[in-house]
Parts: structure tokens; sequence; C-alpha cells
């Protein structure tokens, strides 16, 4: 549940997988096929021309300006990409300052608070070996993941219908009804021992 | 129970002021991105890729530009040699090579388009997103069918499909497993986690009973 635009991902794996593919079989049609290599011998005297040695200078500065200039653009693309990917996560959680006509001042939760909050909450049940707490903005609006990794057999349903109860208890302290993910996960610390109480 | 409610005795306080907000629009999104897997890996490596092809270029451009050669290439013989190509190139290398980058791309784009799942079910709930592991429901499962026998904690192994649930009982030899009602608490417990897609239980026992059980 992080801020990483999965659209964005995709659209330039395909994109770069395409370009790939299209460059790796053009490369071996090339070479093991007569027509294609001629198409290739009409096709790169006109695209290369002024990429090669037999240019002259100013035709050739200026192809390879042009190369420099989209291998920068492309890196840069890159890079955006790559930036995109990840982060999301908040320090606070609630930002209020009240009514309008209300004392001045703003009130302002921070995520340790809904953090310590729901860890001793739900770290007391008996079905919970270990869990996780954490704030990410998500479209704008923060909302709380609870990452629960439950001990041996436990039933999910109990567990979600306690975290229910438990969020509830939130809702009416906070006086808002954050949007919250829980993740019930496998594996853990203290997982593989079995909750003894059924 | 009791320590699971810290706030429990002051909901009144503010009780009448939480904002009643829908938030269904956002756990639709949140509950797709949970049960689909990130392709951030493949992310990362093709923009690597796309950087270092970005990086030779620009080097590239820049020996043409003071007129220098790297170990004597020059990036203009190169192109040269590119533009005639097959005439002087070696066909198994550019084969080898060209179909490398072909499978490398194919990847890429197979990555890029196909849909992806992660092991995981939704549950439905009235006011939480909730989604699990698809092995902690195995594990709810096993525990479910053992508890209608009288097997030890690891005769059961469940087994979580997208539309299925498999149960195996793998009773001691002679003893004797009452397979329905293993069948109907599984049903029972899979009938109250509700998970969505709906789980099929099935419960089977192995017929040839374990020696060591």
């Amino acid at each position: 549940m992080n801020a990483t635009n999965r659209g964005l991902g995709r659209t330039a794996l395909v994109v770069v997988g395409l370009a790939l593919l299209v460059l790796g079989v053009a490369a071996v049609l090339v070479q093991t096929l007569p027509w294609a290599a001629d198409r290739w011998h009409t096709l790169a005297p006109v695209a290369l021309a002024d990429l090669g040695a037999d240019a002259d200078r100013a035709a050739s500065v200026t192809a390879w300006t042009w190369v420099l200039g989209g291998a920068v653009v492309l890196g840069v693309l890159a890079l955006v990409v790559l930036s995109s990917l990840g982060g999301g996560r908040v320090g606070t959680v609630l930002e209020d300052d009240g009514a309008a006509d209300g004392v001045p001042g703003v009130v302002r939760v921070e995520a340790a608070a809904v953090q310590h909050a729901l860890s001793s909450a739900i770290g007391a049940l008996p079905q919970v070996a270990s869990l996780a707490v954490d704030v990410y903005r998500v479209r704008g609006v923060r909302a709380v993941r609870i990452r629960v990794r439950p001990r041996r057999g436990a039933a999910p349903r109990e567990i979600t219908t306690r975290v229910e109860q438990i969020v509830a208890d939130l809702d009416a302290l906070l006086g808002e009804r954050l949007p919250v993910l829980l993740e019930i996960a496998r594996g853990g610390a203290g997982s593989a021992r079995a909750d003894r109480v059924h | 129970m009791t320590a699971a409610h810290p706030a429990a005795d002051g909901p009144a306080v503010v009780a009448d002021r939480p904002v009643a907000r829908d938030h269904t629009a956002l756990y639709r999104r949140l509950l797709r991105r949970e049960t689909h897997a990130s392709r951030s890996g493949s992310v990362v490596v093709s923009m690597l890729v796309v950087l270092v092809l970005a990086a030779v270029a620009v080097f590239a451009a820049v020996l043409v530009f003071t007129e220098q050669s790297l170990l004597g290439i020059d990036p203009r013989v190169v192109v040269d040699g590119v533009g005639r190509a097959p005439d002087g190139t070696d066909p198994t290398i550019v084969v080898t090579i060209g179909a490398l980058v072909a499978v490398v791309g194919l990847v890429f784009l197979l990555h890029g388009l196909l849909p992806r799942r992660r092991p995981r079910h939704a549950l439905s709930s009235s006011r939480l997103a909730v989604v699990v592991d698809d092995e902690v429901l195995a594990s709810a499962a096993a525990r479910a069918a053992r508890s209608a026998t009288r097997l030890g904690p690891d005769a059961a192994v469940g087994t979580v499909g997208r539309r299925t649930v498999d149960v195996l009982l793998r009773p001691a030899a002679g003893v004797d497993v009452p397979a329905l009602a293993a069948s109907e608490a599984v049903e029972r417990e899979f009938a109250e986690i509700d998970p969505q897609p709906a789980l099929a239980a099935r419960v089977r026992v192995q017929p040839n009973g374990r020696v060591d059980g």
C-alpha cells in the first residue's frame, strides 16, 4: 500500500519491452534473412548517413547532438519512473483546525499515537503473534495499514472482528473514520506456535 | 478481550462526531493493489537498462564531439558497421545477442501486460479493507478440519487455490477419521470467514495411514 504509480511503471515496462523485442528480432532477421538485409541496406544509408564516419563535420555534429539530446531525455524519463516507486508513508494521521468560529489553533494527531494505540490493543489479542502499524497517504487520503501475523491456525474472521471493534474505538477516539487496511499475513515470529485458546 | 479495549471506557465523548465518510472507492483500490503483484522489480531492472543505454549514447556523442576514440573504437565507424550489416558481422554473435535482447524485451512486455495475482483473498468487512494471505486461510482450514477429528496438530494439511480450499487428513494407520464432520467443520469455518472470491472446501483422507503418527 505504498504510493507507487503502478500504471506508469507498467507503461514503462511495455514500452521498453516492445523496443527491446523489436530491436532483437530485427537484428536476428537482418543477419539471417536476405530480404531483411536488403530492406536494411535501403533504409540504413538514409537513417544513419550523418552519424557515420563519411559525413562532414557540421552534419555529424548536428546528428550526434540529436543522439545526445535523446539520450538525456530518455535518462531523465527513466529517473522519473524510478522515483515514482515506493514512498507515501506519512507522519501525521489527522490535522484539524476545528469549527470556523471556534478557538484558533490546529489539532494534529501524529502517526505514532495511532500506532501505539492500535499496537497495544491488537497486540493483546491471543491470536496475534506480531504486528506492524503504518500510516500511508493514498490518493490524498491518509490511511492506516495494520499488518498482523497470526499464530498458526488462527481464525481470520475472529481476528477481523476483534480488529473491527478496536478500530471502532479508535474512530470514537479520533472523531473520524480513517480508512484502515487490515493485512493478515503469513509467517513471522511466534506464528509457528499454535494458538492454545480455541 | 478486556485488554483489547483501551478506549472502551470513553467512546461516548465524541461519539456524535465520527465523520461518516464513505471509503468504498478507496477500499476497492486498496484491495485491488493488495491482491495483485507489484512489478517494481522488473520496472527497476528495465529502467536501469534504459539508463545504461542512455549513458552509452551520451558517451559516444561526447567522443564524436571531441574527435576522440576509446580503445581505438570510433562511434562513427561502429555506426557504419551497423549500417553495412550483415556484411562483416559474425552471425553467431549477432544472432545470440539479438535473441537475448528479444527475450529480455518479451519478458518485460509480458510483465507489463499480464495480470499477476498475489496468493491472497479479500475478506468482507463493514469497516475495514481486509486481505488475508492464502497460507493463513490454509492453516485455518487445517485447524478447522482437525478440530472435528481427534488428530494431532501435524495430521492435517491445507492448500488454498483461488477458488478452492483442500484439506488432506493424514491419520495414523488404523485410526478412523470422521471425514464428513471434518468437511462440515471446514465449510462452516469458511462460511464464517467469507473470503472473496469464495472458496469451495474439500476434505480428503489419505488412504494409506502414517506409521509415525
